[in-house]
Parts: structure tokens; sequence; C-alpha cells
């Protein structure tokens, strides 16, 4: 839930509260304002008659014609001064209307009398009333333009930081300039895009020398890594030598021959990473597939492989060599992580996506692990855990997807080529 | 035969000389770029081995250089793995090969003298071993002038032995040598031990001795003397 919802179920719990007190208090208030002022008159009206009794001994005349009505009725003892609400059925709206009543003891003569007056209240309801919705109708007015003003401003003040998530969003580690947030007069925003910049900076610092090592490292391994190798050539064609010798030199040329197609690996993805294949060329993806395939047709006759094919014609702009390094990965997996009898692999290309299916084995880790440098699917296996790496580094240049999985015994790698 | 090989890395370049030295080769040595061009101006060389990365300049300057002279000599290239240009600018230059480094040395020895026979003798001349005779134009062989049949890849291991006589060629090397960079494809040697089996007996069975020697877990040997 974004800030500004939440702020705002905040304020519309209390404006909601705030408009029912406040209509309750209104409403009550106001009524009893002019309960007061209708009892005053009342009142005033009772010491009237009363005076008026005292003096003649009967009612007033007049009284028929004020608003007020009266009614009275014989009652023994006198009854003390109350005031009281009432409704009477009013003939000609035919409908109850709301009165006040002052109702007080009269002694006219010997006769003791109950004496009701009777003051129309229809006013102050509707005063009341009137009262109640004014105070809806400003409130729920107040509430709309707060609401909106209060949008707009949390839309500016919190503008900022919209900018800085957005900037960092789109920040990558490998990109070639330092983050670069808006500056803003903001405190606390300044504060956080300063500790940003600084975080990152570093970050991508700490990042490019890590790269430049590898690099580095990688070239510097090279050299004498060849000498190893020839070295070890020369020393297995000495004459003499007895067949423990042979088996040791043996085993320390394969250990060398894995350290330089690691290092070679390694320093493709170093490579790949550093945009140091940048020269673009049209690529006919399916002729390097159909290529590829042919390269491993001893491989795959020796396990005896069912191959399916489903391509269409694809070319596509992008590098020649990571396109052949990309197609060589998969199929050449396919092949190699197949079952060694009566397995099958399945290639299908078109220009939405390129996805390879094969029969195989579980591997021990899940498959999308698979993608991380030095996994292997089998431990055992004699692969340097990069090839699938190599894959996903190649795909994210393009800005590819790439999705593995294994599932009842196939595994099945799909490129998604978004861009085309 | 005179070679010359120019490669910067002293240690490297020890091995690789006296790997073909032992085939009977002259081979000379150019430690850098100025030494290279002072050498071939001097002297004629059958086959030049050039380093592309080289102290004091490119290699691919020499290979220019060789072409607008129209050396006879053949021309390989060493470099640096993944390095498609250089692969691609080299033989648009007109070198005869190009090799990738980390190689084998009997890689090596079996490229340079496929360049030699091409240059030298238009790839006409056959190659001989006893009663083994290969006809590489018509990629034929014959044991005592009979032809056999063999399948390409038993074809390019027979030569692979001819080119590395008495040699140990462990079997990442000859796998190497037949499936390049897929040779890492393979789970097991199994396939290597079936084309050698092969060969073998299409040789044998045809009268020749058997040359080859298994050296156990590690790979072959082609023997010449008994």
């Amino acid at each position: 839930m974004k800030l500004l919802a939440k702020t705002n179920r905040h304020y519309l719990v209390l404006y909601f509260a705030t408009l029912v007190v406040s209509s309750g208090a209104l409403f009550l208030g106001v009524r009893g304002l002019f309960d007061h002022f209708v009892d005053e008159r009342l009142t005033q009206l009772e010491a009237e008659i009363i005076t008026y009794v005292e003096v003649h001994n009967a009612l007033p005349a007049f009284f028929q014609s004020t608003s007020a009505k009266l009614s009275m009725q014989p009652c023994d003892p006198l009854p003390v001064q109350t005031f009281g609400d009432t409704l009477i059925f009013n003939e000609i709206e035919q409908e109850e209307e709301p009165f006040r009543r002052l109702r007080f003891g009269l002694q006219i003569g010997d006769e003791s009398y109950q004496v009701d007056l009777l003051q129309s209240a229809l006013e102050t309801e509707d005063i009341a009333e009137m009262f109640l919705l004014l105070n809806l109708v400003l409130i729920v007015a107040m509430f709309v333009v707060l609401f909106w003003a209060q949008k707009r401003m949390s839309e500016r003040l919190w503008q900022p930081f919209y900018d800085t998530l957005e900037r960092l969003r789109t920040f990558r580690l490998t990109q070639s300039e330092p983050l670069m947030l808006p500056s803003t007069d903001t405190d606390e925003f300044a504060e956080l895009n300063a500790t940003l910049e600084r975080l990152t900076e570093k970050t991508r610092q700490d990042y490019r020398s890590l790269k430049r090592f590898t690099e580095n490292a990688s070239h510097e391994i090279q050299t004498p890594l060849a000498i190893i190798r020839a070295k070890l050539e020369t020393l297995l064609q000495s004459e003499g030598l007895n067949d423990a010798q042979l088996a040791h030199l043996h085993g320390t040329q394969r250990a060398a021959a894995r350290l330089s197609r690691l290092q070679q690996s390694l320093l493709l993805l170093v490579k790949i990473e550093n945009n140091q294949f940048e020269t673009l060329e049209q690529v006919d993806l399916k002729r390097l597939v159909q290529g590829k395939l042919e390269l491993l047709e001893d491989f795959i006759m020796a396990k005896d492989l069912q191959i399916q094919v489903e391509m269409t014609p694809v070319w596509m702009q992008i590098n020649p060599f990571l396109a052949e390094t990309l197609v060589g990965n998969l199929v050449g997996n396919a092949v190699k992580h197949n079952l060694q009898k009566r397995g099958w692999l399945k290639i299908q290309l078109n220009d939405y996506q390129l996805i390879v299916t094969n029969s195989g084995i579980a591997p021990e880790s899940p498959a999308i692990e698979l993608v991380e440098r030095f996994r292997r699917g089998d431990s055992q296996a004699e692969g340097l855990g990069l090839g699938l790496s190599i894959v996903k580094e190649i795909c994210e240049k393009y800005g590819w997807t790439l999705d593995i999985g294994f599932e009842e015994g196939i595994w099945s790698t799909t490129i998604q080529f978004s861009n085309f | 035969m005179k070679l010359l090989l120019i490669e910067d890395e002293p240690m490297l370049a020890q091995s690789i000389v006296e790997y073909l030295r032992e085939d009977g080769y002259r081979v000379e040595h150019a430690p850098d770029y100025t030494a290279a061009v002072e050498k071939i101006g001097l002297y004629q060389y059958d086959c030049i081995l050039v380093d592309i990365m080289l102290p004091g300049g490119n290699g691919l300057d020499i290979v220019r250089n060789l072409k607008k002279q129209e050396s006879s000599a053949g021309i390989l290239i060493i470099s640096a793995k993944n390095a498609l240009d250089d692969r691609l600018n080299g033989l648009e230059l007109g070198s005869d090969d190009y090799l990738a480094k980390p190689f084998h040395l009997a890689e090596l020895n079996a490229r340079i003298k496929a360049i030699l026979r091409r240059r030298q003798f238009g790839g006409n001349q056959d190659i001989c071993f006893a009663e083994i005779r290969v006809h590489p134009s018509e990629r034929q062989t014959f044991v005592f002038d009979k032809p056999i049949d063999l399948t390409r890849k038993e074809y390019d291991l027979l030569l692979f032995f001819l080119a590395n006589k008495n040699r140990v060629l462990t079997r990442e090397a000859i796998a190497e040598h037949l499936w390049g960079d897929d040779a890492d494809q393979m789970d097991s040697f199994d396939f290597i031990y079936s084309h050698i089996k092969n060969l073998r007996k299409k040789l044998t069975d045809k009268g020749a001795n058997d040359y080859l020697k298994a050296i156990y877990g590690i790979g072959y040997k082609f023997m010449t003397g008994k």
C-alpha cells in the first residue's frame, strides 16, 4: 500500500469520526438552544397567565390567537411545573408535529387545573436539521479539499523520493557512470541521496576492481599455464619413463588442461561482462544449431540419441562469437548431460524463442541454480560448471530471458528473445 | 626444413623448439618483432610460426609483410584463445592456418606438416611410412599399395599418428585433434578406443604391422622401431 493511501486511510477514519461527533453535538446543541428559547417564552406566558388569573380569576381571552396552544383539565392535586416534548396530530397537514410543552398547575377560584402550554417545535427541528446538513456539507467539502490538497502536496513533497527510487531501479553495478541522483532541498531526501550515492559508488568501485582483478588474474595465469603444459608434453616424450611416472605426468597434464579451460571460460565471462564483444553481425541461428549438431554427430551417435528439430530460419544482429558460444553450450550440454543410451533431444527455434529439451538425469541441486558459477548438476562430472553461466551472461547482454528447468526426466532450457 | 618460431615467452618457445627439432627440423627462434623482421629479411624459411601479441609489434604485420614480399614460406598463426578477430584477420591476410593457445605440441607438429606439404608439393606428395602410404589430396590410404577404406576420423587419426611418430599421444591430444573444442563434450574416451581399434584392424587386415601401441590409461604411440 502506498504511503499516501495509507495516510489517507487514517485521515478518512479521522474525518468520519469528526463528522459523526460534530454533527451529533451540533444537532443536540442547536436543539437544546432553541428549546431553551421556547421554554423561556413558555415560562413567560405561564407568568402572564398566572398574573391574569390572579387578577381576573379567569383565563385571558387573547390566548387562542397566539402561536402557543393551551389546554387545561381539572386536576387535583396541583401538578409541579415540568417541561417536556410531545407530538400532536395536525389536522391540516395530516401528520404528527413536535411540540414543546410546559405543564403547570393553576388555581382558578376553587378549581384546580393542570395546564399544558404547547409551542410548536417544528421550527427548532428544521433549524437543527439545517445546521446538521450544513455541517455535513462543510465537512465533506473540507474533506475533499484537504484530500486533494494533501495528495498534491504529498506528491510534490515525495517526488524526490520517487525520483531516487526510479534511478535506483535502473541502476546496474556494471554501468559505466556513477549513480547520479537529482538534488533536492528536503534535508532527509538529500541525506538519503548522498548516502545512496556514496554506497553505490563504493560498491561499483569494489565491483570494478574485482572484475579487473579477475581479468588480470585470468590473463596472467594464461602464460605460465601454457608453459607448464608444453613442458609436461615434452617431459612425456622422454625416453625411459616407467608406467608410474607416465601416469603421474599424465595426471598433471590433465589437471593443467582443466585449469586452462577454466581460465579461458573465466576470461570469456569477464570479457562479456566488460563488453568486449561489441561487433555485431547478422547471424543465422538455425545454421549455427545445425552446424553444432553436425560437429557433435559422433557423440550423438555414440549415445544413440534421437534428434528432433523444429526450426524456422532466424537471423539476428548479434556478436557471431557469442552466438556460436551460446548455441554451442546449449546444444553441447543437451548432448553431454543426456542419458547414456536411448536418450533424445529436441531443438525448437523461431523468432521468439530457442528451446532445447532433452532427456537426462535429475540434478543434485535445483536446476535454476546451475546458472550460478561453478554449479554442476552432477558433482562427479568433468564439466567446469561455467557453461550455463556463460549462457546466462550472453542472454543478459542481449536482454533475453533464460529459463532452465528439470521435470520428470526432461531438461528444458528456454531463451526468450524478448527484443525480437 | 627450416622453421622460424616467433614467440616472446622463452620457456614456451624452448619447449616448442625442442619438440620440433626432434622431428628433424631446423628451428630458429625470434623473441620479438624486431628480431623476427630481421631474421625474415636475412633468411629463407619453409614455415613461420607467428604469435600475434609480440613485444614491439603485432604478428599480423609480419604476416602482411611476408605476403607483400610474396614469400613462399608457410605461415601458422598462434594466438590466445577466444580472439576470433585474430583468427579471421590472420586467415584473411593469407596465413595458412591458425592455432589457438594453449595447444598440444603434437597438434602444432601435425599442423606444420600439413602446411609444409601443401606449400612444398601442392599437397600431392604422398606420406609414406614402410608399407603404409597416404595420398593426402585424395584422402586415400594404401597398405602395400592396396587401397583401404578409412572413415574420415580414422584417416585423420592415421595422419596425426604419422605426423607424430614415436611420440606419446595422450587421449586428450587425440580427442582435441579429432573434435577440436568439442572434445570436452566427451564423457568417456571409449570412442577413441573404438576408432583406434577400427583403424588398427583395417591396417593389419591388409598385412600392415601393428604400429599402434597403447599406453594404458594415457594414450597411444605410433612405434616405428621394434
